[in-house]
């Protein structure tokens, strides 16, 4: 293959970074965590920061989530690019503030909302989903003791998860055909008809209810083709089980988790 | 034959059920909390405002709530919410619980057949719930809550600051600052009513959405005669052979015909027999009694239970193999659903079937004849008596399905296991030991194979290569295409593609899945604008005229969105027709039907009554009639019979004749020669 540098730009609509985080290709410390403790150690350490979001808690926090991502080897460019939108509210915010006096604030909360976001990155970035679907029955498994189906759910889980790759595609592919023909609309249109905001709204319900009844005419037949396949190969699906296997990395999260949260609990008393 | 299809009934009046989910159950809602999520992913890419994202995002839920128990309700929202945090991170949360509360309501309202105002009730209940909700947890992150609402507090004054300066707006300011300060203090009334508002726009617009799928989808809890055999698993030892049938009869719920009337059949261990008959004529519902499903009349003695997919049992295998596979691989395939007590020799199982060797090789990767290889090695882990197969080859192609038949026939020897093999294909019943010939529900003969001349080969003759002189129609220059670039997600489809289509001229496109065939498609079609490289028709991208090049999927369903057949094609050609038709839309649209060689009688025929093969034809017409330059078609044969695909090629034969200009990708090149005089394959993202 040519090298880059050789290579005329890409287009633009190529250049458009990171979108959603997601599992990256490679292993680290963090990934080869047990699914259920980073679940459980992110929802103490949210949990404190919007119960207590003092500037200590935040910087704390904050600090370890680098460690991780740092052990994680989380690179820069998988980083979502913040939208435009995005970025001109905070920076109309950042003036608005710094003439009405309280800056710090607003940085305050500005600092929360990327803590917050930034530690649910951490589990996406280091986590495949399939791990999760065990490590969510593990963790439900006690429900079981008020005769909640936790089995049953797990096996739904594994399916959804196996589904969810052909319905986006299927998903896709039904916003693809909309987009086919309303291209095609858009040039033959001689007179807008609709130019009312509430026949607009109208016109875009009634798009939505086409684009959603073809996926859910798909799926239904998906689902019964399955649900008959699955019947004559011997029924339901076994559930998807894991054995837990806590290694010293589980244990260092949980200390580290356990003595952040009730550091600063004292520290705020 | 669409046995689903036949055996949907349209009103919601399931028995109550109790106990553990059926696979049924469990299937409807794993799919249809996997659609709410890749809904919620794809931010749905609808034109459409937020609220009513939100609230269309709810429906998957809804339709299952209207058509299961609350058991399987439960467990759909358990794993949509799972999923969705999974997915989308902790913020879908935070939506979610107040998305389920929806979709539940709605879907109940509609199962007790409640109207509007119900749904008023319901929406202005749920929500005050959702107030209440929301000023609670706000209340618990009293924190959190003080340090919003300061910080907006703050953007806001300096605003207000810069407005002040402003000569003769002081006054008006101050105004603004006191409600400023009111909605501060008083935060619980307007986001409180800010909550509940959402809502109940939510609650109506789910509402109305479902009462719209459930009018075109006629979505109703699914009667598969096949159930009853199902739930009596394990109940009595499997022994389905030899089974005496006497007077069976069979009409499926709803209907007023007789599917079966008195049929007589015996069958003995160790026989190869072939059921023939034209379609409707009710060889699949024999299929189904063979397999275990109860007749409405008549007697069928065995010396156990069919025990359908249990080991000695009878096992079945379907039409549309895509939908069988369960698992990821080949061996996890094979294996779904036995013990893992069972011994199962894999090897030797994919060796029986033509597939030796093929273990770790994921399913999506094969044909749909290996994939029929793989339903029956999985049928035969389990040392069936019986093995009945329904149409199982219908949609093979011809070099697949005269292997499989082989394969079939070799099992009474073999194994000593019954075959009953149920096609509309004369010559597969060709020198089977003995051939049940079935019309409208009775058995016409009963005797031993005779040979049947085979079927005349089609001579399709080699499309001949187009004349140099033709104008190109489509024009692809060293497109390359890397998704997710300057990533860590970076992935490269396609590598210097050149590709230069003619008028008239078919271009015949092969590769594997995963050579980047679909992001050829999308691309040709102007839906993905390539990282590098150009795509042109009449000199310009056509990415920057969408619908110039018109793309004909894979899965024809997703491509219609009106209720019926002639709204759709208007809707295809730019029109969208609300109300009764006009004399000149009929004839339009009658014009339109003929040209792909369908009748007029389907004119008002629901999108989602329609075959497969119509609806293919039907996506196609629409297609065609806004006179595209260049068609892709994503493999147009998949899942068509034989006349079908005959009806197909005669169509696309007429357009290329017309001057469109043809690209079709497919897997397989069967009966694609007689349209595309240039064949290229696609592998790991490079064209040859």
């Amino acid at each position: 293959m040519t090298p880059a540098s050789a290579r005329p730009r890409p287009n633009l609509a190529s250049r458009r970074g990171a979108g959603m985080p997601r599992a990256l290709p490679w292993e680290s410390p963090i990934s080869r965590l047990w699914p259920g403790t980073k679940l459980l150690c992110l929802t103490a350490l949210t949990t404190l920061l919007v119960t207590r979001p003092r500037w200590l808690v935040i910087g704390v926090v904050a600090a370890v989530y680098l460690v991780v991502a740092l052990l994680a080897r989380v690179p820069r460019s998988a980083v979502p690019r913040v939208p435009m939108l995005v970025l001109s509210m905070f920076i109309g915010g950042f003036i608005g503030s710094a003439m009405g006096g309280d800056i710090m604030v607003y940085l305050r909360f500005t600092a929360l909302g990327v803590v917050v976001l930034l530690g649910t990155a951490l589990l996406l970035w280091t986590t495949r989903p399939a791990q999760l679907v065990p490590a969510f029955a593990t963790l439900l498994r006690p429900l079981r003791l008020l005769r909640v189906p936790t089995d049953e759910w797990a096996a739904t889980m594994a399916l959804c998860l196996r589904g969810i790759p052909v319905l986006t595609d299927e998903v896709g592919a039904v916003a693809d055909a909309s987009r086919l023909r309303v291209g095609w609309q858009q040039r033959l249109r001689a007179a807008p008809e609709q130019t009312g905001g509430w026949a607009r709204t109208r016109a875009s319900y009634a798009e939505g209810l086409d684009i959603l009844i073809a996926a859910v005419s798909a799926s239904a037949r998906r689902a019964a083709a399955t649900g008959r396949a699955m019947t004559l190969r011997g029924g339901v699906p076994a559930v998807p089980r894991e054995r837990v296997r806590l290694g010293w990395g589980d244990l260092v999260a949980f200390a580290g988790t356990a003595a952040v949260v009730a550091g600063a609990l004292i520290a705020l008393r | 034959m669409t046995v689903t299809a036949q055996t949907m009934t349209h009103e919601p009046a399931t028995p109550r059920r109790r106990g553990p989910m059926t696979p049924v159950e469990i299937a409807s809602a794993g799919v249809m909390s996997a659609l709410a999520v890749a809904a919620k992913v794809l931010g749905v890419v609808m034109p459409a405002g937020g609220p009513i994202v939100a609230a269309l995002a709810t429906v998957p839920l809804a339709v299952v709530a209207y058509q299961h128990r609350f058991r399987v309700v439960l467990a759909t929202a358990a794993a949509t919410l799972a999923m969705s945090s999974v997915m989308g991170g902790a913020t879908a949360w935070i939506t979610g619980l107040a998305s389920v509360g929806v979709g539940v309501a709605v879907g109940w309202l509609h199962r007790r057949r409640l109207g509007w105002p119900a749904a008023w009730l319901a929406g202005l209940v749920l929500a005050a719930l959702n107030a209440v909700q929301t000023i609670v947890t706000l209340l618990v992150l009293s924190e959190s809550r003080i340090l919003s609402l300061k910080a907006a507090r703050t953007s806001a004054e300096g605003m207000l600051r810069m407005l002040e300066r402003i000569p003769g707006l002081a006054p008006t300011v101050a105004v603004w600052r006191d409600v400023l300060d009111w909605l501060v203090q008083h935060w619980w009334v307007w986001l409180g009513s800010g909550a509940a508002v959402t809502q109940l726009i939510g609650v109506l617009i789910a509402y109305a959405a479902l009462g719209a799928v459930i009018r075109r989808l006629h979505l109703g809890p699914v009667a598969d005669p096949l159930l009853a055999a199902l739930e009596s698993r394990g109940a009595s030892s499997p022994g389905p052979l030899p089974v005496s049938m006497r007077g069976i009869t069979f009409r499926y719920p709803g209907s007023t015909v007789d599917a079966l009337q008195g049929v007589d059949l015996d069958l003995a261990p160790g026989e190869f027999v072939a059921v023939v008959g034209p379609n409707g004529s009710g060889k699949s519902t024999l299929a189904t009694i063979l397999a275990g499903a109860a007749p409405t009349a008549g007697t069928v003695s065995r010396p156990g239970v069919a025990g359908l997919g249990e080991a000695g049992g009878t096992a079945y295998l379907a039409q549309r193999t895509e939908l069988q596979m369960l698992g990821d691989t080949v061996e996890e395939d094979v294996r779904w659903g036995t013990d893992a007590a069972d011994e199962v020799d894999v090897a030797a199982l994919l060796e029986a079937v033509g597939l030796a060797g093929l273990e770790r090789t994921p399913t999506k990767e094969l044909s749909g004849g290996q994939l029929q290889r793989l339903a029956l090695a999985g049928a035969l882990a389990r040392r069936p008596a019986l093995l009945v197969s329904d149409e199982s080859t219908a949609m093979i192609d011809p070099a697949g399905r005269a292997g499989f038949v082989e394969v079939m026939r070799g099992l009474p020897a073999r194994l000593g296991t019954t075959v009953v093999h149920i096609t509309h294909d004369a010559a597969e019943a060709a020198g089977a030991e003995r051939v049940v010939r079935i019309v409208d529900g009775r058995v016409a003969t009963d005797a031993a194979g005779a040979e049947v001349a085979a079927r005349p080969p089609v001579t399709a003759a080699t499309r001949a290569q187009v004349l140099p002189s033709n104008p190109i129609a489509l024009h692809v220059e060293g497109v390359t295409h890397t998704y997710a670039l300057g990533t860590p997600w970076q992935t490269t489809a396609l590598r210097d593609v050149d590709l230069d289509v003619r008028v008239g001229e078919g271009v015949l496109i092969t590769g594997h899945n995963g050579s980047g065939k679909s992001t050829l498609a999308r691309i040709l079609a102007g839906l993905l604008v390539p990282t590098y490289g150009v795509c042109e028709t009449g000199g310009k991208p056509v990415a920057a005229q969408v619908g110039s090049v018109a793309l004909a999927m894979q899965f024809s369903r997703l491509q219609l969105r009106r209720p019926t057949v002639a709204l759709d094609i208007l809707d295809a050609a730019g029109v969208r027709w609300r109300g009764p038709l006009g004399p000149e839309q009929v004839d339009y649209v009658v014009s339109v039907l003929a040209s792909v060689g369908l009748p007029p009688e389907l004119l008002h025929r629901g999108i989602d009554d329609l075959s497969g093969g119509q609806m293919r034809r039907v996506a196609l017409a629409g297609l065609l009639a806004r006179q595209p330059r260049v068609l892709v078609l994503d493999e147009p044969f998949a899942g068509l019979d034989a006349d079908s695909r005959a009806g197909l090629t005669e169509v696309l034969r007429g357009a290329l004749d017309n001057g469109l200009a043809l690209v079709v990708i497919s897997h397989d090149t069967e009966g694609l020669a007689s349209l595309c005089g240039r064949h290229l394959t696609l592998d790991q993202g490079r064209l040859r």
